[in-house]
């Protein structure tokens, strides 16, 4: 493949995979897990988007960013689970317990809680922070991960020491809800949209009383 | 064009009656073209076009006239029966008249009066009756000028102008307050320019000055000339307000462009952006970020412990919380017994005792004098006492003494 479309196709798309044996096209980093490679953009000077707060740039906005970087924890706990290596390529996980882990970080209804989580980890795989696949119902880090450098990981290998611990393997292999959890919110899916906008606004609520009572 | 009834009003005579014939007479020739029956007004303006026709082909016959046949072949691009319609009308109103009046008549000619309405209201049709403003005050201006002018004439005149302008501003106004879709359709036809005031003022003043006689009507025709000068600048500045700073009076307001974006389909929407290349969404997890929204989220367990409680059992606030009350009301029982109802006792006959016993008291009358709540005080004065045989040897002379009740 030409190395200009390459990279055009590159961003465009976000994160595609292409084979080990294409070329990575040049000035673009790249994270490989063996079979397939990633190419991603490449910053000088080794910064990172997080250097767009020094320079009082807004970053790309996000709904519910908070949400989503929960759940991000949540699904590093269950996939990253060798705290001293790095998160990429880390070892797939059940979806049904990055839920469960998700579940026991936030408060309220843990079927509500659920389905944001599934929510979120759709998102997070469409910008390439997950690698979800919704067939086997697994979940591994996403290429984007490669991307933090390893100097301000200590915080967050902290972070996940602390959260709750997944539930072992043979917990969810020996339940079989458990096990059609990743099944069942994608027929819910097409719900979610519509079903969404009423939920949300009892979590919403919910984090606006936590706000304001941490305020008091 | 107007009619003047040189008569008193009320007094009807069979001259008024005809006067009045020939006024609607005139009037009903001028608009004949527009007239749908003798009734009322065209509700198609192909049949003002069958008018038109007609009139052309009167105009090129001379002084011969049409006879039905060639009136029909004339039109014959119009329906049989609308084409029956029209000459009825136009007959039946004087537009269209046999040469001579009499019966079975064949050729026809046309009235030069509804020619000139047609071409009117055309006119009109054009541009709303501002140049047609213009053509009433040049022709004005020419009147007053002309010698056999009278002072009743321009008065007619000048009050039709003031009435029409006064009409022109309240339209203005209406069309003002209205939607700004409106404004913008109407108003270009409407609002006036500086030059149409220009030429109304200096009619205004040209009347004045050969007529000063006429002035309560030119301060009429004055008004009426500020009024719609007013309107006109209100219309212009509510339109430039609504199309923004850009002064492009033709921009889309943003309702019409919010009403767009919510009723166009998806691809209406789409093709704006045909031809562009956009970067994939690349939100950027900082792990910090993670860190910091994992703290902040709302947790299952409360945030904060409860603070440390003792294992005693509690058994509440304390009685004894050393308040003021059981002091000063000691105090005050002091001194009054000191004072025994008098306002004020000299401190020397206090001290009139036994030392121990009296500074004592002493004590107890400066405390009283310092308790902000007590209403005592102990006043000295310069001067010392001696007193050899004394138990203090000397004493200042004070005074302890009641300030309030």
């Amino acid at each position: 493949m030409n190395e200009e479309v390459a990279r055009a196709r590159a961003r465009v798309l976000g994160t595609p995979s292409i084979p080990v044996s294409e070329p990575v096209p040049a000035g673009m980093s790249s994270a490989s897990d063996g079979e397939r490679v990633w190419p991603l953009p490449a910053w000088p000077d080794g910064a990172t988007p997080a250097l767009l707060e020094e320079y009082q740039t807004a970053p790309m906005p996000l709904d519910r960013p908070g949400q989503a970087r929960r759940v991000l924890a949540a699904a590093l706990r269950c996939c990253w689970t060798r705290l001293d290596d790095d998160p990429w390529p880390g070892r797939p996980a059940a979806v049904a317990a990055v839920l469960e882990v998700y579940a026991g970080m936030s408060r309220g209804d843990a079927e509500l809680a659920r389905r944001w989580a599934t929510g979120e980890l759709r998102r997070l795989a469409d910008t390439g922070w997950l690698l979800l696949d919704e067939q086997s119902g697994t979940v591994r880090p996403g290429p984007r991960v490669a991307l933090w450098p390893d100097g301000t990981l200590g915080s967050l290998r902290d972070l996940l020491r602390r959260l709750p611990q997944p539930p072992p393997d043979d917990a969810l292999t020996l339940q079989p809800a458990d096990e059609t959890a990743p099944a069942e919110p994608l027929d819910g899916a097409v719900e979610e949209a519509g079903g969404a906008a009423e939920r949300h606004d009892g979590v919403e609520a919910e984090d606006a009383g936590e706000v304001a009572g941490a305020g008091e | 064009m107007s009619p003047t009834s040189e008569n008193a009003p009320g007094a009807t005579s069979l001259d008024d009656v005809l006067v009045g014939e020939a006024v609607l007479g005139v009037y009903r020739q001028m608009f004949a073209a527009l007239a749908r029956d003798s009734g009322a007004v065209v509700d198609d303006p192909e049949l003002v076009d069958v008018a038109e026709t007609l009139l052309a082909a009167f105009a090129d016959a001379g002084e011969d006239g049409l006879s039905r046949e060639q009136m029909r072949y004339v039109c014959r691009g119009y329906p049989a029966e609308v084409f029956e319609n029209r000459l009825r009308v136009l007959k039946g109103l004087g537009a269209i008249r046999e040469v001579f009046p009499k019966p079975n008549q064949l050729r026809y000619r046309a009235s030069f009066t509804s020619v000139v309405g047609l071409m009117f209201v055309r006119r009109m049709m054009l541009d709303g009756g501002q140049s047609e403003m213009h053509r009433l005050l040049a022709l004005e201006q020419l009147n007053v000028a002309d010698p056999r002018m009278t002072p009743e004439q321009a008065r007619d005149g000048a009050e039709g102008l003031a009435r029409a302008f006064r009409l022109w501003s309240v339209e203005l106004v209406t069309l003002t307050n209205g939607t700004i879709e409106e404004l913008r359709e109407q108003a270009p036809k409407l609002w006036g320019t500086e030059e149409i005031l220009l030429r109304a003022e200096r009619l205004h003043g040209a009347i004045l000055r050969r007529w000063p006689q006429l002035d309560r009507t030119c301060t009429d025709l004055r008004a009426a000339i500020y009024a719609y000068g007013d309107a006109s600048r209100r219309a212009a500045a509510r339109l430039s307000d609504s199309a923004g700073t850009t002064r492009n009076l033709t921009l889309l307001p943003p309702e019409t462009w919010r009403t767009f974006s919510r009723t166009a389909s998806r691809d209406d929407l789409a093709a704006v952006l045909d031809g562009f290349v956009f970067d994939a969404a690349a939100p950027w997890h900082e792990p910090a970020a993670i860190v910091t929204a994992v703290e902040d989220g709302p947790r299952s367990t409360p945030p904060r412990p409860a603070p440390p409680r003792a294992s005693l059992p509690d058994n509440g606030l304390s009685e004894d919380a050393g308040s003021d009350g059981v002091e000063a009301e000691r105090l005050r029982t002091v001194a009054e017994e000191v004072l025994r109802g008098r306002d004020a006792i000299a401190v020397e006959d206090l001290l009139d005792r036994d030392w121990v016993t009296a500074r004592r008291v002493l004590a107890d009358l400066s405390s009283a004098h310092l308790h902000p709540e007590l209403p005592y005080r102990l006043v000295w004065s310069d001067g010392l006492t001696a007193r050899l045989d004394g138990s203090p040897t000397w004493v200042s002379p004070g005074v302890f003494e009641r300030t309030g009740p």
